[in-house]
């Protein structure tokens, strides 16, 4: 016989699940039912569990045991030759794991063997089998068992015998409940499984709360921290109410002091209204002015009265304030003499009131001494009988203005040091300014310096001759040049001196504008038909010399020296065909297929006709595209040429490579065009004549490329300019309208 | 043998051209001149097969000439010289369904296409 087999389990699955008392229970229940023999494996064929009831398959399985040649039971398990255990695991069992469903064999001891897959969510993890049926009784059947188990034909008889067999419906009752079972050992095992990823779950979860109720532990902690600080600070505060309470103390003492020494200015002042009263009661105006702070430190009413200020304001203000910045030197240099004795009076000083009139004053000034300080009185006397005409003067002022006032233009009037005498609110609106701000000015606090440094010469040559001059110049607002027509007029006093100048501007920008489009058009416009007629009388000339030179090419007997001269004749036949082509493109652009072009896509074919060749003289193009601009109508072959014109004139302005730079967008309702070239650049005066025809800077140039492109820019409707700056480089740029435009 | 008629107002441009068809195997007829061309277009036993004609000519010029052979003889070629492109003349002659023209001074191997081309779409 032999030992346990369960004790070889090694996949234990269902063995530890349900342990061996309960599964040995449910084999013992269809033993019972069949009186035969019962197992449960595990997938790998071990056992879970076995039973062997009836004599006969007692007797079989234990022959076929010794057919093992081995003591081993671990052994005999895998030999092979353990027949009951080959039929029941091997053929029937572990092929219905194999199959998934139940398998119904004739064992190798003659009865059937049932066995039924345990499945797990589609997954065999076991099975369960039992042996049924009646054993055979066929003396031929039985000898046939006997020879193949070793054993004695009588035993096998005998035992057959004694089994008793079964009804029908008892095995199919008994499949059922095998199948059943199996079903019922799947679920158990699923429900198992699920409860065991639950107790993981549950044990992460309880590891996660822990966690949780140590940093809760830790925000406690920190809590008390805070707390700790708020009682800190709660200290802290307290201190401070101490130190407040202090300085309340001490404020309360500096206030009884401040009260003593209010007393005292009190007396000052009542001491100080005495001297007051003196000086008020002067008819001349007093100035006492502090020489260290350069500041008034006292006047009478009647000072205050002649320059029209507060006496709080003229406490604020010194001897720079009270006369005409012009003539600062001079009366400082008047004052200073008197001071020293030199000069007994400075008679008419011109003195300047709050509203910056202007009058004369004959002013006394000497040195005095109070509590110990220097200070010097000045005694300013109005000069007798000014005031009177000066009321006058600026009644007839007043109407002139009002006249000043209400003309467009724009007037002003300087001094004969072209200082700012005065202007008109046009003036003062282009500079930004109140009319008034404008006196005691120079044109270099409003006018970029070259611009000023022109104003002034022509100030001073006016001055000098006396003549007056009407003149187009430069002028700038809101830093944008515009022109002006000037009629500058030297101003005299009543001896005829020339003591200013007088200006008047009229803005004539847009009109100059006109004129230019206007000049500029009519030279087009006589240009294209003298390039009409020049083509035609032209053309018919070289039609005939091009004509000879190339019959003369056809003559195969000609010498290949006159060969290579009618060559010449022809190419330079072509060569003035192209020129008088290009003029008549310029003068009067052809009206050629219009289409619509992406300007982006229409760059990159010029660009790349001459890219490589660029690069050849270290010129680099590099693109700024804005992508998706719209589409315009232009015809393409004009815009190639006019792509072409520009970017050759770029790279021929550098020499020594460089970059262009080239960026498309789209602004307002024009898609434009720049090409920034790291050229050499133009001067102005170059500038000015660019798009002039047969005006050109380069050895052997028609002086027509930018001519042509000006024609047929215009003609679409577009704008081109440039702007370079000698030494630095050019910029052409290029706007072309997105809905085209009539032709101007 | 084809034959062609060449006019231009210019004698020389006219016998230059002609010299250089000569050259090429064709029959040349001359005209000096839109008056003469008239002339022999309106001749009805003259065979031409295409004309080479100048545009702009004293008294009758080329469009009137081109005018002329659209009414009489709908389907002879014409190859329209021009000194200049005038854009309006051209779309008129376009108008009337000569699109070939050449602006002199023309190349010759040019002008040869250009006839060979018109003379292969008339034999079709």
């Amino acid at each position: 016989m032999y030992g346990d087999l369960v004790k070889f389990n090694t996949s234990r699955k269902l063995l530890d699940l349900f342990g061996k008392k309960v599964l040995e229970k449910m084999v013992g229940a269809a033993v019972t039912m069949l009186g035969t023999s019962a197992a449960i494996y595990e997938e790998n064929g071990d056992y879970a569990a076995k039973r062997c009831l009836s004599e006969y398959c007692k007797l079989l399985d234990s022959a076929s045991r010794k057919l093992c040649r081995t003591k081993d039971d671990e052994k005999a398990l895998k030999s092979g030759r353990w027949l009951c255990r080959e039929s029941c695991w091997t053929q029937a069992s572990r092929r219905s794991i194999i199959l998934r469903r139940p398998v119904d064999i004739e064992c190798s001891g003659g009865i059937r063997v049932y066995a039924v897959p345990i499945v797990v969510r589609s997954e065999a993890i076991g099975a369960t089998n039992f042996g049924y049926g009646t054993p055979p009784t066929s003396a031929e059947k039985l000898k046939e068992i006997a020879k193949r188990y070793k054993v004695s034909i009588s035993d096998v008889e005998l035992a057959a015998r004694r089994y008793v067999p079964r009804p029908d419906s008892i095995i199919k009752a008994a499949k059922e409940n095998l199948e059943i079972k199996a079903l019922n050992i799947g679920r158990v095992y699923e429900l198992k499984k699920l409860a065991d990823e639950l107790n993981a779950t549950n044990q992460q979860l309880k590891a996660a709360n822990q966690q949780l109720s140590s940093t809760d532990q830790q925000l406690r902690a920190s809590n008390q921290q805070l707390r700790a600080h708020e009682q800190q600070l709660c200290a802290a505060n307290q201190q401070l109410r101490a130190t407040e309470q202090q300085l309340r103390a001490s404020n309360q003492q500096l206030r009884m002091e401040t009260s003593e020494y209010k007393r005292a200015m009190e007396e000052l002042k009542e001491s100080e209204e005495s001297l007051r009263v003196i000086l008020d009661s002067a008819n001349d105006g007093i100035l006492i002015t502090d020489m260290e702070a350069r500041k008034f430190y006292i006047g009478n009413k009647a000072i205050c009265k002649m320059l029209g200020y507060s006496l709080e304001e003229i406490q604020k203000l010194g001897i720079m304030n009270i006369h005409p910045k012009k003539d600062l030197p001079w009366i400082m240099e008047a004052f200073e003499k008197q001071s020293r004795g030199k000069l007994a009076i400075s008679a008419d000083i011109p003195v300047k009131r709050k509203d910056n009139s202007i009058f004369y004053a004959a002013i006394n000034v000497n040195p005095v001494t109070i509590t110990g300080k220097r200070y010097t009185m000045g005694i300013f006397r109005d000069v007798t009988g000014r005031n009177q005409a000066e009321a006058s003067l600026k009644a007839s002022e007043g109407k002139y203005r009002t006249l000043i006032e209400n003309v467009p233009q724009r007037i002003f009037c300087k001094d004969r040091n072209s200082v700012y005498i005065s202007c008109n609110k046009n003036y003062a609106d282009d500079l930004k300014i109140m009319p008034e701000k404008v006196v005691g000015k120079t044109d270099y606090d409003f006018y970029p310096k070259e611009l000023a440094e022109k104003y002034r010469a022509d100030d001073k040559r006016i001055m000098e001759s006396g003549k007056i001059e009407d003149m187009e110049e430069e002028y700038v607002v809101d830093s944008q040049k515009r022109f002006v027509r000037a009629v500058k007029t030297p101003v005299r006093d009543e001896k005829d001196n020339v003591v200013g100048i007088l200006g008047i501007l009229w803005d004539i920008t847009e009109a100059r504008k006109a004129r230019e489009t206007l000049v500029k058009s009519e030279k087009l416009a006589s240009l294209g038909r003298l390039a009409s007629d020049m083509a035609h009388e032209v053309n018919n000339p070289l039609m005939i010399i091009s004509g000879k030179a190339q019959l003369n090419l056809m003559e195969e007997s000609k010498d290949e020296k006159f060969k290579k001269d009618f060559q010449i004749i022809l190419d330079q036949c072509d060569r003035a065909k192209n020129i008088i082509h290009r003029l008549l493109v310029f003068s009067k652009p052809s009206k050629g297929e219009v289409s619509d072009i992406d300007i982006n896509e229409e760059l990159e074919s010029v660009i790349g006709l001459i890219e490589h060749q660029y690069s050849l003289r270290n010129i680099r193009i590099v693109r700024h595209c804005e992508f998706s601009l719209p589409v315009i109508k232009v015809d393409e072959k004009q815009i190639e040429e006019v792509f072409m014109n520009i970017l050759n004139n770029a790279a021929d302005a550098m020499t020594k490579g460089g970059t262009i730079t080239i960026s498309t967008s789209k602004e307002a309702d024009n898609v434009r065009i720049d090409f920034k070239d790291t050229g050499i650049g133009m001067t102005n005066e170059t500038l000015t004549k660019i798009f002039e025809p047969f005006f050109t800077t380069k050895d052997g140039g028609t002086g027509l490329g930018l001519s042509v492109c000006y024609g047929i820019i215009k003609a679409h409707g577009g704008e081109i300019r440039y702007e370079s700056e000698a030494g630095k480089g050019t910029t052409a740029t290029i706007a072309l309208p997105i809905k085209k435009r009539a032709k101007t | 043998m084809y034959r062609i008629l060449v006019v231009d107002d210019e004698r020389e441009i006219v016998n230059v051209i002609g010299k250089f068809l000569s050259i090429k195997g064709f029959e040349v007829v001359k005209a000096y001149g839109g008056v003469e061309a008239l002339e022999i277009i309106t001749k009805v036993d003259e065979r031409i097969d295409l004309v080479i004609l100048d545009k702009k000519m004293p008294n009758v010029n080329g469009i009137t000439v081109l005018k002329e052979i659209k009414s009489k003889r709908s389907d002879l070629p014409v190859v329209l010289l021009t000194g200049s492109i005038d854009m309006h003349l051209l779309e008129d002659a376009k108008a009337m369904g000569y699109t070939d023209y050449l602006i002199k001074p023309v190349h010759f191997e040019e002008l040869l296409e250009k006839i060979n081309k018109r003379l292969a779409k008339e034999g079709e």
